[in-house]
């Protein structure tokens, strides 16, 4: 039985950090130059994406490759209905992606949990390949390859115009805060203690009595829910959107900023996502060789910190921390 | 109205391609069913041993020095992978994210040693050359692909159901302290299954590469269609990914040719009916999908 | 305690790493021209974007990266495949480095996605391809240039036009790969082709990346006088292949459109299958002009490496960054002088005399060509020319 003194000093050093990310989130766009910002966006807006994954991956030890199917739909939506639709409302645009997100989870979800490990794998990312291969073909409704550009920020009448950098940072700075703590909170709930189980042990779970096929759909549907609305955002980010969103990278490269970042930390794949996108971006530009650095990174961190640098950085806080009790 | 001389053509083409197919998904049977190791690298393996082979073959005019180049090289490669880190990575997504970093690393590896443009190679003067059929001619080293596949079939067959070393490996695949216990180094015996899985997929790189080119495009594709061959055919036995092959390289033929815009989709329709209907595969071996994960 | 030492450590760094980038001014001492380039330079056009970017680097070192006394900056940044990616490397190149003027990007989509960004924020911009009929019609604006061509009206027009009036044909096979240039390119090449009193028989959509092109090339009817194309990169080679293989070539004509399936790099990977196939395109890397002589020995000199329409598009767009400048004597933040320039730019390009117009796409010429070996070597020798070709060309018998 821990005594409520050292409960409260335990559960200081998490609140501590969480505080002091989030002050440093408000406060960095004020004093950096509005391409980082724009960097700072995208990179909250991908850890969204990679929460989601990690639903998946860290929680219930389902890995999937077809995640970008969701970002992709989220995306698309929002796409369509703005510039074929000419609807102007975000929230009824919002709530399409997620509805859409979700009632293709739903069918992914299910077709794809008919299998297990490698397959799922496998069908996962075949189905996001057959989405990705419908939007390409129908180039009439979704523009091909072309892409669909043309997408507005959206304008509330409020005095603050989402067209700037800083602002609509801000402004996806809620969502990201708002996903997060949903999130957050589904993985301390019950039912995310489940999902815990079912990666450790599913056939021990089933036995004693749970249905565990129930537990990893519902995970399913909602890392599909949350990756719609990352896509979402991004579409508004962007300005437009292609087919690009739902290829294989997408997919890939967010499982490798949930696994950089760290699966069995819940702020692990925030970390991997602002990792591998400040990598891309800056190493980017100085040389093309950026995928062998990415690779290599992969390589060295499955070696060496499988545990991703959240995990990383939990284990030295174990090793070192508890000195003082 | 297809003539016959078309449809026989389209026909053999696909055993052709189905041919290739198996020599990639006979490698990942070994690699997952045997050994439950996943391994995303393999089609980068078959496009790697493609450059490789290409560029020896071009640079000496030996085809078969570009087979023995290729192939080579992939299978040490493969044992590299397998002695010093896929060894110490049990896990299911330890391996994925190593796999796709390695894919990533092959990748721009190759990328950066022979550019984005695609790599011919020609097929050696004694398989040169094309048969008549009807209007059309059907070069023989495609049928050279056949015969050859269909001989490496019945060997790897053999070896799995038929010999000792066979036996051994796949008993290892269901118990692995029972194999130890019974005083065989498992973890050789591994080691030679991995290197043996990337040595079929450089071989189908090199053999490709006079049909299909090399280039940079080609791992994910012929990955994901490997992976079809595997969930049509089943996962566990060299008969399997025999019939997933062939089938799946007829359907892509055949499909191609009655039904051009639809391709992709074809295929990834047949996987999904035997995903609905026939979960273990075409090939039954009595194992559930994906039980061993 | 070590650990929050650590901790601090680390998120002390990483920000202070951050505020000490996002800070510090990138200003570039003495009024130096930047300009941005936007190469694809990891994917599978990177061979060819390297080859454009040699033909940026080569006009800029002809005058010695200077005009007017200014110094000219160039600052290359890849985009890769992602459209997002070559979006935020504008931003980038906007905010962070301040340019002047921007050099690309290569595809279309890359180019769609930064259209509005360069328009709202006055960036001109002046791509080697994009060469989707979108950037002069819906999606026009007037701060982009392109050095390349219109996409199913030129050269396709006169891929229908010669094969129809030099060669006689009267039955056609059109067989593209499937995606919108492509789709964009049968329409083009019907148009003219079927107005002119053509016939077009058949028509086959091939998907990008196709490994195998036996069940496609099967399917072309026999009795058509030629088969028409539209591929490029690893299809170009797979299909001209299959085409020699089946003995297809033996039994019709093969005229394709240019900027295409017979274009080099892929021709040399085509080998001799290739020989004797005709096409219409708006440049040959063995036109038998000064300037182009010039231009390729040039290249070859520099970077060891043989001219590809890719070399050649990238030259002519830096060529007209260049001129433009000198036009408005280096007063590059004249963005009204330099679109004026731009527009009443006439050059001899390595490809021939060249022009923009209203339109900001070049009015060119169109050569009628057939691939040949010269001295083991595969080219596409030029056999007919025809002159000041614009991006909406059609036939006299149509107009």
């Amino acid at each position: 039985m821990k005594s409520l003194g050292s409960r409260v000093r335990h559960l200081r050093y998490p609140v501590c950090l969480v505080a002091a990310g989030v002050i440093l989130l408000l406060v960095l766009p004020q004093v950096i130059s509005s391409y980082y910002v724009l960097l700072l966006t995208e990179i909250l807006i991908f850890g969204i994406f990679a929460l989601s994954v990690n639903m998946l991956l860290g929680y219930t030890g389902l890995v999937s490759l077809g995640q970008a199917a969701f970002w992709g739909a989220g995306g698309y939506t929002v796409a369509l209905l703005i510039v074929q639709g000419s609807v102007d409302n975000f929230w009824l645009c919002i709530i399409a992606a997620l509805l859409v997100s979700a009632v293709l989870g739903l069918v992914f979800g299910f077709l794809a949990l008919r299998t297990t490990g490698m397959y799922f794998i496998m069908l996962t990312l075949a189905l996001a390949q057959m989405l990705w291969a419908l939007v390409w073909r129908w180039r009439s409704l979704t523009g091909g390859d072309d892409g669909l550009p043309g997408i507005t920020r959206p304008d509330f009448g409020l005095p603050w115009s989402l067209a700037d950098t800083v602002n609509f940072y801000y402004f996806i700075f809620v969502f990201f805060a708002i996903a997060v703590f949903l999130l957050y909170c589904i993985t301390r709930s019950p039912f995310g203690r489940t999902l815990v189980g079912i990666r450790e042990n599913e056939s021990r779970l089933q036995a004693l009595g749970y249905n565990t096929w129930r537990y990893k759909y519902v995970c399913f549907v909602i890392a599909a829910v949350f990756g719609g609305l990352a896509g979402a955002l991004k579409v508004y980010q962007d300005g437009f959107i292609s087919p690009t969103y739902l290829s294989m990278t997408t997919s890939a490269i967010v499982v490798l900023m949930a696994m950089i970042g760290g699966t069995r930390v819940f702020a692990g794949p925030i970390l991997g996502a602002g990792a591998v996108w400040i990598i891309r971006s800056i190493v980017s530009s100085y040389t093309e060789y950026w995928t062998l650095i990415l690779g290599v990174l992969m390589v060295i961190v499955v070696m060496f910190a499988p545990q991703g640098i959240a995990g990383y950085l939990a284990r030295l806080r174990e090793r070192y921390g508890t000195v003082k009790g | 109205m297809p003539q016959a001389d078309q449809l026989a053509l389209v026909f053999l083409n696909g055993i052709a391609f189905g041919m290739l197919l198996f020599l990639l998904a006979a490698g990942l049977v070994l690699m997952l069913g045997v050994m439950n190791i996943i391994n995303l690298a393999h089609g980068s393996f078959f496009m790697l041993a493609g450059f490789i082979g290409v560029a020896v073959g071009v640079k000496t005019g030996n085809f078969a020095l570009g087979i023995l180049a290729g192939v080579g090289a992939i299978g040490f490669l493969g044992l590299v992978m397998e002695r010093f880190f896929l060894r110490r990575l049990p896990g299911k997504s330890e391996q994925v994210l190593f796999t796709l970093g390695c894919v990533y690393i092959i990748w721009d590896l190759a990328r950066a040693v022979w550019g984005s443009s695609p790599r011919f190679l020609s097929a050696p003067s004694i398989l040169g050359g094309s048969v008549a059929i009807g209007d059309y001619q059907f070069p023989v080293y495609r049928l050279a692909v056949i015969l050859f596949g269909s001989i490496i079939a019945i060997g790897l067959w053999f070896f799995v159901e038929r010999t000792r070393l066979g036996a051994i490996v796949r008993a290892g695949a269901d118990d692995k302290e029972m194999v130890a216990g019974i005083g065989i180094d498992i973890k050789r015996v591994f080691a030679a299954v991995f290197t043996l899985a990337a040595v079929l997929a450089g071989l189908a790189g090199v053999i490709a590469a006079p049909i299909l080119t090399a280039d940079l495009d080609m791992d994910w594709l012929i990955l994901t269609l490997a992976l079809v061959v595997m969930v049509v055919g089943g996962l566990r036995t060299i008969q399997g990914a025999l019939v997933g092959s062939l089938l799946i390289g007829l359907v892509d033929s055949l499909g191609k040719f009655f039904f051009p815009e639809l391709s992709m989709f074809l295929i990834f329709g047949v996987m999904a009916l035997i995903l609905a209907f026939r979960p273990y595969g075409i090939v039954r071996s009595h194992e559930k999908l994906g039980l061993k994960s | 305690m070590k650990t929050k030492l650590v901790v601090i450590l680390v998120v002390g760094v990483l920000v202070g790493g951050i505020l000490l980038a996002g800070c510090a001014a990138e200003e570039e001492a003495g009024g130096a021209i930047k300009i941005g380039v936007l190469p694809a330079l990891t994917g599978s056009l990177g061979t060819n974007e390297e080859q454009a970017v040699h033909g940026i680097k080569l006009a800029f070192d002809e005058v010695n990266y200077e005009v007017a006394g200014r110094k000219i900056e160039l600052i290359v940044k890849d985009v890769g495949m992602d459209p997002a990616v070559c979006l935020t490397k504008v931003k980038e190149l906007k905010i962070q480095n301040n340019v002047d003027l921007i050099l690309g990007p290569c595809v279309t989509s890359a180019g769609l996605a930064i259209r509005d960004y360069i328009h709202e924020n006055e960036i001109l911009t002046i791509a080697w391809f994009c060469s989707s009929p979108k950037f002069i019609e819906e999606k026009y604006s007037r701060y982009f240039f392109r050095s390349s061509h219109n996409s199913g009206h030129q050269p396709t027009g006169h891929s229908a036009y010669i094969p129809y009036t030099v060669n006689g044909y009267r039955k056609a096979v059109c067989i593209a790969l499937d995606y919108q240039a492509g789709r964009d390119e049968v329409e083009g090449f019907k148009k003219i082709f079927e107005g002119l009193g053509g016939n077009v028989t058949q028509e086959i959509y091939t998907p990008i990346g196709t490994l195998d092109y036996t069940p496609y090339v099967t399917q072309i009817d026999l009795d058509a006088d030629f088969v028409w194309s539209f591929h490029w990169g690893d299809d170009a080679v797979r299909f001209v292949r299959a085409l020699d293989d089946y003995g297809i070539k033996d039994q019709v004509g093969l005229f394709f459109t240019g900027g295409g399936t017979v274009e080099p790099p892929d021709l040399w990977a085509q080998g001799d299958s290739a020989l004797g196939i005709e096409d219409a395109s708006h440049y040959s890397p063995v036109l038998n002009t000064p300037e182009n002589l010039r231009f390729v020995q040039a290249i070859r000199d520099k970077y060891q490496e043989e001219v590809t329409i890719y070399t050649e598009h990238g030259y002519v767009a830096a060529k007209m960054a260049i001129l433009a400048l000198e036009e408005v004597e280096g007063a590059v933040e004249d963005v009204d002088g330099m679109i004026q320039a731009l527009e009443n730019l006439e050059f001899e390009a390595p490809r021939g005399p060249i022009k923009f117009e209203g339109l900001h796409s070049p009015i060119q010429n169109i050569y009628h060509r057939v691939v040949e070996k010269v001295d083991g070597k595969l080219q596409n020798t030029v056999i007919g020319t025809y002159t000041e070709v614009g991006p909406y060309w059609m036939p006299e018998e149509l107009r």
